[in-house]
């Protein structure tokens, strides 16, 4: 059940399970401009190699496109727009963090995935609503850990509507 | 969670077995009562007081019986107890039915219908409402004569049951008694050549000591091509019976009477069916199993795509060398052979048409029964492939259609004499191949579409204001329309409205189309055109916008290379004049955001010409890249829907080619993209 880090050259592919029995829920770490952000291991199939994906017509603006993956066609989704946040520089290093949504797999774009680390209850702490935050449905709180701080990230929110996701952040479509 | 995702996985395996099972037993049980239906009907239109008697409908009854209490057992790992509840009652009501002690007629056979309709329900996870009523209504039908002559209380091979005669049953039953001596089965198996002789003198034998009630051929030829008789004989302690038919190799097996069945302390499950599924020499495979090897077998094609472009790359480099030559040819050969393995494994999804057909024979001859019509139902076709996922989805628009031509088609036997029409009415499902695809016709000879009636329907809600000119065979089209219904009154049958629209939404859904013909006073044809399976198809490969797109041949009326002074434009739509007529032109880059910005005002040079004659677009591209055999594949949840896609598929280089579904377009995606 361990995760090899992540190589240049292809995709790792990580155990089952996030949470040991009695344990702290592991999290998957990656970075967005700088930002670390977390997803729960548990929703996280594998990590892949980021190849441009073929766009489709009249998909949500999120969604840059899709590419086969292991014989299957994975939807892409650009994680920063998502987020609210700026958007990638053409050609800068991404990575493909692939989760389950459904009985499906999507792809997220992040630029970079750090590792795995364990987060307990009493690591984490609400967003502070002074942080403004865009999207703010989409996080489940944070880890300050270090002087940094780590974003910790609700996967149904953000593979949910975009519309959704908005609106329930208090920002107007 | 508490579960672990071990547990749950196998609670899901366990489930889709139970289900695969059990709707393997559910088509059976369909099949077994359209049986019984024109057995029925053929009763009472022989003049008999509507009970079909005879071996034929004991064998029937004999398998549904079976069928229903492998159902039972298998229920009863499932946690809730109402399934084998009910299959209880039921198999109490079949055993007086194969007993002979109730006898099967229309209100008995309704009532079975009801409960393996039920059955269906509950087995699909849905709550059945009645089921108390049901039950209790099953149980009323046991109540019966206790003087009925009972053998159904020993344990007999139903063959054998079904071969004895009333006075034979008699007897038995007499044997069986406490203090009668008991029963016993003698099987036997005689040389072809001379069983009769044999057979005679070993009667012969039995009789001078005992009563041999019953010899009944079994029908079937053991290895060694011997005969296999068994003889039903009573009177004679077992010893000596064993003794006098040794010298013919007898068995001899005791009869029992099978102990009181208690709720729960039940056979093995399946233990009753001799349904040896060695026999049929077929397997069931979960789809999802199918799924996976198709996977697989595509990227095996992908993996030797890859191979066979370094092979080009090098066969360019070194031309005359005959090594790199081999080494070509069987790139090649393997590239042919993969692609034959993935046309196989496509073809292991095909199922015929048959058990989709019997299952709607039942209910039409059901429905017939309850509206008091006379109607045969003629298949034609049955062994017809469709890949699987297609029939599951054609059951219910081929039911409505049926139910439909049964309900507003068919009229009653007398207005039929009257027009001079027979007076069973005929509804017919006819499938067969065409031009790579499947076309099922749903028709019946009935009354026709009176095309006056849907005029004033229209009118009436407003459809058409009046006077409008509309021609016939757009009024005819009007049918598939929402809200419709030229039924003067709800009908029990179909409903109001009948949900035509949904038909054809559903045969579309599909990639298919659904047209009608009719004559007023000589009935209606719906004729169904589906592929034969969804995911490979021969496709046209073009590029467009820096992109490439596979558009399915089956779609693809014409390649054209445009013409410059053909085209025109009013602004916001190209046009196109085709020598068939005016032709919209849509530009495919102008869907995607592309790499190289297209200009739109750059003249448009190539089209593919897709849609029907009068209903046409013309799909602008930069190019054709070739045409091939591609492995369609669903693309997620939240693009499934999006228009003109039909999905998307790899062509050996990792990267997706969305497959086009140009009908989409024409249906008025079209308009939007235009006009972007």
């Amino acid at each position: 059940m361990s995760m090899r880090p992540p190589d240049e050259a292809g995709s790792s592919v990580v155990g089952a399970g996030g949470a040991r029995p009695g344990g702290p829920e592991r999290f998957l770490i990656f970075m967005l401009e700088s930002q670390e952000y977390a997803l729960p291991l548990d929703a996280v199939v594998e990590v892949a190699a980021y190849r441009r994906p073929t766009p489709v017509p009249g998909a949500d603006a999120a969604v840059e496109g899709i590419t086969p993956l292991r014989g299957r066609m994975l939807t892409v989704i650009d994680t920063r727009r998502r987020l609210g946040l700026v958007a990638r520089r053409g050609g800068a290093p991404a990575k493909l963090i692939v989760v389950r949504e459904a009985e499906e797999l999507v792809g997220l774009v992040v630029d970079a995935v750090i590792r795995v680390a364990p987060v307990t209850d009493d690591d984490r702490s609400p967003i502070p609503a002074s942080l403004g935050l865009p999207r703010s449905a989409a996080y489940r709180g944070m880890v300050s850990r270090d002087g940094r701080c780590l974003l910790l990230i609700d996967p149904e929110a953000l593979l949910g509507g975009e519309q959704d996701l908005q609106a329930a952040s208090g920002e107007r479509a | 969670m508490a579960e672990g995702r071990a547990g749950r996985r196998d609670r899901d395996r366990q489930r889709r077995q139970f289900l695969d099972e059990a709707e393997e037993i559910l088509d059976g049980l369909s099949a077994d009562l359209g049986v019984l239906e024109k057995q029925l009907a053929d009763a009472v239109a022989g003049g008999q007081a509507g009970s079909p008697g005879g071996a034929g409908s004991q064998a029937v009854i004999n398998r549904i019986f079976r069928r229903v209490h492998s159902l039972k057992g298998l229920s009863g790992l499932q946690d809730d107890a109402t399934i084998p509840g009910l299959a209880h009652d039921l198999e109490e009501t079949l055993d007086r039915l194969r007993s002979g002690a109730s006898r099967l007629d229309g209100a008995r056979l309704d009532l079975l219908h009801r409960a393996v309709d039920a059955l269906g329900v509950l087995v699909r996870g849905g709550g059945a409402a009645d089921i108390d009523t049901l039950r209790a209504s099953l149980r009323r039908e046991q109540e019966g004569d206790p003087e009925a002559p009972s053998i159904d209380g020993i344990e007999l091979d139903d063959e054998v049951r079904a071969a004895l005669s009333a006075h034979e049953e008699q007897r038995l039953a007499l044997a069986m008694r406490p203090g009668g001596g008991g029963g016993f089965l003698v099987r036997l198996a005689l040389e072809a050549g001379s069983f009769d002789r044999t057979l005679r003198r070993l009667i012969g034998r039995l009789e001078r000591e005992s009563e041999v009630i019953s010899t009944v051929p079994s029908g079937a030829v053991d290895p060694q091509g011997r005969l296999q008789f068994i003889l039903i004989v009573a009177g004679l302690p077992r010893e000596r019976l064993e003794r006098v038919v040794r010298r013919q190799g007898g068995v001899v097996q005791a009869l029992r009477r099978r102990t009181a069945e208690r709720p729960g302390a039940d056979a093995a499950p399946g233990a009753e069916s001799d349904d040896l599924a060695g026999v049929s020499g077929s397997l069931r495979v979960a789809v999802e199993r199918l799924d996976d090897l198709l996977a697989q077998t595509g990227d095996l094609s992908i993996a030797a795509a890859a191979l066979e472009r370094s092979v080009h790359a090098l066969q360019h480099e070194r031309p005359d060398d005959r090594h790199v030559r081999e080494v070509g040819r069987q790139a090649r050969a393997l590239m042919g052979r993969l692609r034959s393995l993935q046309r196989s494994t496509i073809g292991v999804r095909l199922v015929p048409l048959e058990a989709l057909f019997t299952r709607l024979a039942r209910q039409v001859a059901r429905t017939a029964r309850l509206a008091s019509k006379e109607v045969d139902l003629l298949t034609l076709g049955a062994d017809t492939e469709l890949d699987k996922t297609l029939i599951d989805q054609l059951g219910s628009p081929l039911l409505l259609l049926l139910l439909n031509g049964l309900d507003h088609g068919v009229e009653s036997a007398e207005e039929r004499l009257a027009a001079g029409k027979p007076r069973r009415a005929r509804l017919v499902l006819n499938a067969f191949r065409r031009a790579g695809r499947v076309v099922i016709e749903v028709s019946d000879d009935g009354r026709g579409i009176h095309l006056a009636a849907v005029r004033r329907a229209a009118e009436s809600t407003g459809r058409l204001v009046a006077d409008q000119p509309m021609s016939d065979a757009d009024l005819m089209n009007l049918i598939f329309e929402p809200g419709l219904s030229t039924a003067p009154r709800v009908s029990q049958v179909s409903g109001r409205g009948v949900g035509l629209d949904a038909v054809r939404r559903a045969i579309r859904f599909l990639k298919g189309s659904i047209e009608l013909r009719s004559i007023e006073g000589r009935g209606t044809t719906f004729t169904l055109d589906v592929p034969i399976s969804l995911t490979l198809v021969q496709a046209l490969i073009v590029h467009a916008g820096g992109w490439r797109f596979a558009i399915p041949m089956a779609s693809i009326r014409e390649h054209l290379t445009l013409q410059p002074s053909l085209c025109s434009s009013d602004g916001a739509r190209e046009s196109y004049q085709h020598r068939g007529g005016r032709v919209p032109l849509m530009r495919l880059s102008a869907l995607l955001p592309s790499p190289a910005v297209s200009a739109a005002s750059e003249a448009a040079r190539y089209a593919v010409l897709t849609g029907s004659p009068g209903r046409g677009l013309g799909i602008v591209v930069d190019g054709f890249l070739g045409q091939r055999e591609v492995v369609i594949k669903p693309i997620g949840r939240r693009l499934r829907d999006l228009p003109g896609l039909a999905g998307a598929t790899d062509l050996g280089d990792a990267t997706a080619v969305l497959v086009l579904d140009p009908e989409d377009f024409l249906r008025g995606g079209a308009g939007e993209h235009a006009a972007a």
